[in-house]
């Protein structure tokens, strides 16, 4: 697959997650323009990206999604129930598209009916809803619009000729008349009564350009309907604001009338080139300009026309100077940005054109010093986002040197430097520096920083600057420390602060298969560092070189620590929140309780709690198992519920919390609760107890049967749950991972299911155990303690041996005996027989080794091909002698 | 007015009216590959002019009318088929 495709796919599946999201916040707040206006951009960007690829289908029904959207967002389309469930069928379709393309590149095929059926639901809505005049609103809009200009516009100013652009920019350089861009939208029914759109955009009064094309993919033809108008015009006209309204007076509230600076349409095109002459030209424009020397930039303007190529975009850039020279040959800011946008042949920086623009607005010959000045103010009045960041940072590195001891020679040198770098930073800010001169000689008088940071604090809290720069602070308290480590820790915690502000442009995606790979060589890394006490112990015992030994045990201590290190950052790496699979249960629970008529509210806690990737993976069709029974089964419908005296609306809560190295996952509901005698009487009649247990079992045992396979209590099969996979699916799922799953339930109150799982799966911490000469691990998290058992204390209850442990009976297994090896345990020196005491379900059994042989750090590689199915073995681990362990599922061993 | 001559070019002729644009698109369903002559044109009504974006037809020749022709010039030519928006 290439890799733009690949991108896309990515992009995409964040997309519709985004869409699916804010669809569901939608629902809860359909009037927020700031969700609407979200879902909008998602789809917009979706179909944009959708457009590079061979997949009509899939533009043309996100661009009816895009349409139904746009509306909404003009309050044409209201809130419906409808309208989220047809955008999500939109989402549901493009997923499936992705999916498709995924597994199968380019060559999809898609079911035009499905399309069809798509667009068809989504233009249903915007038939369905008859345009209100709002004119006040729109007229409200059109003041908005005046303002500056929007980088949407540039493209549509761009598609311009040149010849018309320069032509509509003198006009309005006379100034009496107004360059406008009319967007003019026609109501789809306009031919009904007797609009001709297209007749009336071109005779606009002043029209000087125009453009036509259609507002959504043209149907089939067969299917055409030749009288619903989807034309859309955009016009430049060069005239005043009450022509064009009074000439659209009768459709004002399907045009849209912006203003367009005349500087705005200095768009350069053409071929770039780059070359030692331009360069030249710019160096030497640039002091023209300073000088005021007009003349000659106009005669280096005309000589170097003359040699240039006129389709270069540095021609187009001087055919512009010109113009704006003899038009405007007071504007020197224009002059400047021009020149140097030719410098970098970039477009000419718009935020400067704007003010740029007020200042030939207003028309008056204004003294070249001021109109520098306002240049060089206005360069700072639009700093964007990034900009304000950079200048905290500057500021709190300044406010660190400040606090930074006197004891250096250059100490006055460095006052100065940090007063030069804040009066910028404030300059830049367009706030200035009033008082810094005076702090800045009292620091120098005093000999400390005292007084300039006490200036900084004061002025801070004046100029009510953001509160980042603060909070962004660095720690000032560490000037104890010496001056060139000082220094350094101040670069590194320069640097968090930069980390922190760019944390999020900074971070990349890198392939799973790449961080897995990583995390196999650090495994390796693992099992060969292990090797290094062997090594020592051999270098003592074999070879007798006791100092040889001590540093390789040296060594080895800190080889382990890097080791181990560099395996929790690539932990961390594998670390993804829970919320990840969260994401999908407020849709599972809409569509869920919609379809079965149930009214359910569900609350997220924890979300940001992380997990190792695969688990958080592999939990996601266990938990959605484990959310739709509870829907199902647990939250009764709203009527049950009034009856009971609940409240009509159910809830499921789903709380996720770290309980030390493992995470807690707990789904509980206040449905109608798991009834212990239905369960106990299904298992039963399935045959799953005999008549001996169902007499007695308890309660929680029985509530525990739900998950033997099999088992389903639902009355009827739904579309939901009862597809023959029980709660058994959901309990193999979480035991392949090491966890555990409980459950309590109270009828009538609600059932809380709980999953325990590890962390990670990646490192496993086992205990060594021999049986007849052969090495076992057992899981430590299967282990409850280590003992050692006389023979004589081994007690025989019936054919079972047994023994008594802290006072109760514990059933007695060998391991040789199991794993059906002939030869019998072995005892040690003192005749005593090493116990392992482990966990069988909720009771523990003990069973009889050869001998212990500690706990080791290792990594589980599961049984592959032909032994995957022989259950009894959970993996193999290379240790660090390089022998093998086979790591034992001790419920198999046991069951 | 619109004429269909010799089978296979639709003439044009002064202004095409809204109660032609059905004709219009039949005629271009009938005849898939026909060629467009729009020299003695002066206006396209919206709706024709829907119908011949739609279509997008080969133009056999453009029209007299400077402004009607830098319009739809603009409009039909290096239009791709089905794509509406940019």
């Amino acid at each position: 697959m290439n890799p733009l495709l690949e991108q896309f796919l990515s992009e995409s599946n964040e997309l519709l997650q985004e869409i699916e999201d804010k669809l569901i916040d939608y629902e809860k707040d359909p009037e927020s323009e700031e969700i609407v206006n979200g879902i909008f951009r998602a789809i917009h960007t979706l179909k944009g990206n959708s457009g590079l690829f061979d997949l009509p289908d899939l533009t043309k029904v996100l661009h009816a999604a895009e349409e139904v959207m746009d509306a909404v967002r003009d309050g044409e389309i209201g809130y419906s129930a409808e309208l989220v469930d047809a955008l999500m069928q939109v989402k549901d379709f493009v997923s499936h598209v992705c999916t498709m393309v995924a597994s199968n590149g380019n060559e999809v095929s898609v079911n035009k009916e499905e399309v069809e059926d798509l667009i068809g639901a989504l233009n249903q809505f915007k038939r369905r809803e008859i345009p209100v005049e709002r004119e006040a609103e729109k007229e409200d809009i059109l003041e908005d619009k005046v303002t500056g200009i929007k980088v949407g516009d540039i493209s549509i100013l761009a598609m311009i000729p040149e010849c018309i652009r320069m032509q509509a920019y003198s006009e309005a350089c006379k100034g009496e008349k107004e360059i406008f861009l009319v967007t003019y939208i026609p109501d789809e029914g306009c031919f009904f009564v007797g609009d001709d759109p297209f007749h009336t955009a071109m005779t606009t009064p002043g029209c000087m350009w125009g453009h036509v094309d259609a507002r959504e993919p043209w149907p089939e033809l067969v299917e055409m309907d030749v009288y619903r108008c989807v034309l859309r015009f955009k016009i430049l006209a060069v005239t005043t604001r009450e022509e064009l309204e009074q000439f659209f007076e009768y459709v004002l509230d399907q045009v849209e009338i912006e203003a367009i600076p005349p500087l705005a349409l200095v768009i350069p095109q053409g071929d770039l080139e780059e070359g030692p002459v331009y360069e030249d030209f710019v160096y030497d424009a640039l002091e023209y300009i300073e000088q005021g020397d007009l003349v000659s930039l106009d005669r280096a303007v005309e000589s170097l026309l003359e040699l240039s190529n006129p389709d270069l975009w540095f021609a187009s850039a001087l055919r512009w100077l010109r113009l704006i020279m003899q038009t405007q040959p007071d504007n020197v800011a224009a002059l400047n940005v021009i020149v140097k946008a030719m410098e970098t042949c970039e477009m000419p920086d718009w935020s400067k054109l704007e003010v740029s623009d007020n200042v030939l607005a207003s028309q008056e010959s204004e003294e070249r010093d001021h109109a520098e000045s306002a240049e060089v103010s206005s360069r700072f009045s639009v700093v964007s986002e990034e900009y304000e960041k950079i200048i905290s940072s500057v500021v709190a590195a300044q406010r660190q040197i400040l606090s930074l001891k006197n004891d250096v020679p250059w100490f006055e040198g460095r006052l100065k430097a940090v007063a030069a770098s804040l009066r910028a930073c404030f300059d830049a800010k367009g706030i200035g520096s009033k008082g810094l001169e005076e702090a800045l000689d009292a620091s120098i008088k005093a000999k400390t920083g005292e007084p300039l940071l006490a200036w900084l604090d004061g002025f801070h809290v004046e100029n009510s600057l953001d509160e980042e720069i603060r909070s962004s602070n660095v720690n000032t308290s560490d000037s104890s420390v010496e001056e060139g480590a000082n220094a350094k820790g101040m670069k590194s915690s320069l640097n968090d602060g930069f980390e922190q502000q760019f944390a999020l442009s900074r971070s990349f995606k890198v392939d799973q298969e790449k961080v897995d790979l990583m995390m196999n060589l650090v495994g390796e890394l693992t099992v060969s560092k292990n090797a290094f006490p062997y090594l020592a112990e051999r270098a003592e015992s074999q070879y007798g070189i006791r100092e040889l030994s001590r540093q390789i045990k040296q060594q080895y201590t800190v080889i382990n620590r890097i080791t181990e290190e560099l395996r929790d950052t690539i932990m961390q790496i594998r670390m993804m929140p829970v919320s990840v699979i969260f994401q999908r249960f407020p849709r599972l629970i809409r569509d869920t309780s919609r379809k079965l008529g149930k009214k359910v509210d569900l609350v997220l806690k924890g979300e940001e709690t992380t997990a190792d990737k695969n688990i958080i993976e592999s939990l996601a069709d266990p938990l959605i198992h484990i959310v739709r029974n509870s829907l199902d089964h647990g939250i009764e419908t709203p009527e049950a519920r009034r009856a009971s005296g609940k409240p009509e609306v159910g809830t499921i809560t789903i709380q996720v919390s770290h309980q030390q190295d493992r995470v807690l996952i707990e789904i509980q509901d206040d449905g109608r609760g798991i009834d212990p005698a239905a369960v106990k009487m299904k298992a039963y009649e399935r045959g799953l107890i005999d008549e001996n247990k169902l007499e007695h079992i308890t309660d929680k045992e029985a509530i525990d049967l739900i998950f033997h396979p099999g088992f389903s209590t639902a009355e009827k099969v739904s579309e939901l749950s009862g597809r023959g996979v029980g709660m058994d699916v959901v309990r193999t799922a979480v035991e392949r991972l090491n966890g555990s799953v409980q459950i309590e339930s109270k009828v009538g109150e609600g059932t809380k299911i709980s999953l325990l799982l590890p962390l990670s799966l990646a490192v496993t911490n086992i205990m060594i155990v021999e049986s007849n000469d052969q090495l076992f691990g057992i899981l430590m998290d299967d282990v409850i303690e280590t003992v050692r058992v006389k023979s004589s204390d081994i007690h025989y209850i019936k054919r079972q041996r047994a023994v008594v442990l802290r006072g109760r009976v514990l059933p007695l297994v060998s391991l040789n005996e199991r794993l059906g090896i002939s030869a019998e345990q072995k005892l040690n020196d003192d005749g005593e027989y090493a116990v392992l005491v482990v966990k069988r379900g909720v009771e523990p059994v003990a069973v009889i080794v050869d001998a212990f042989r500690g706990t080791t750090d290792v990594i589980l590689k599961p049984m592959k091909g032909v032994l995957a199915d022989m259950r009894l073995y959970l993996g193999t681990a290379l240790l660090g002698d390089g022998s093998i362990v086979i790591a034992l599922n001790v419920k198999e061993l046991l069951g | 007015m619109i004429n269909l001559v010799d089978g296979k070019v639709v003439v044009f002729q002064g202004t095409v009216s809204v109660e032609e644009a059905e004709e219009l698109l039949d005629l271009l369903l009938k005849v898939p590959d026909a060629e467009i002559d729009l020299s003695e044109c002066t206006h396209i009504h919206s709706a024709a002019l829907q119908v011949l974006m739609a279509v997008n037809p080969t133009i056999k020749a453009w029209p007299l009318k400077e402004d009607l022709c830098v319009w739809l010039e603009r409009a039909l030519k290096n239009m791709k088929k089905g794509d509406g928006d940019g």
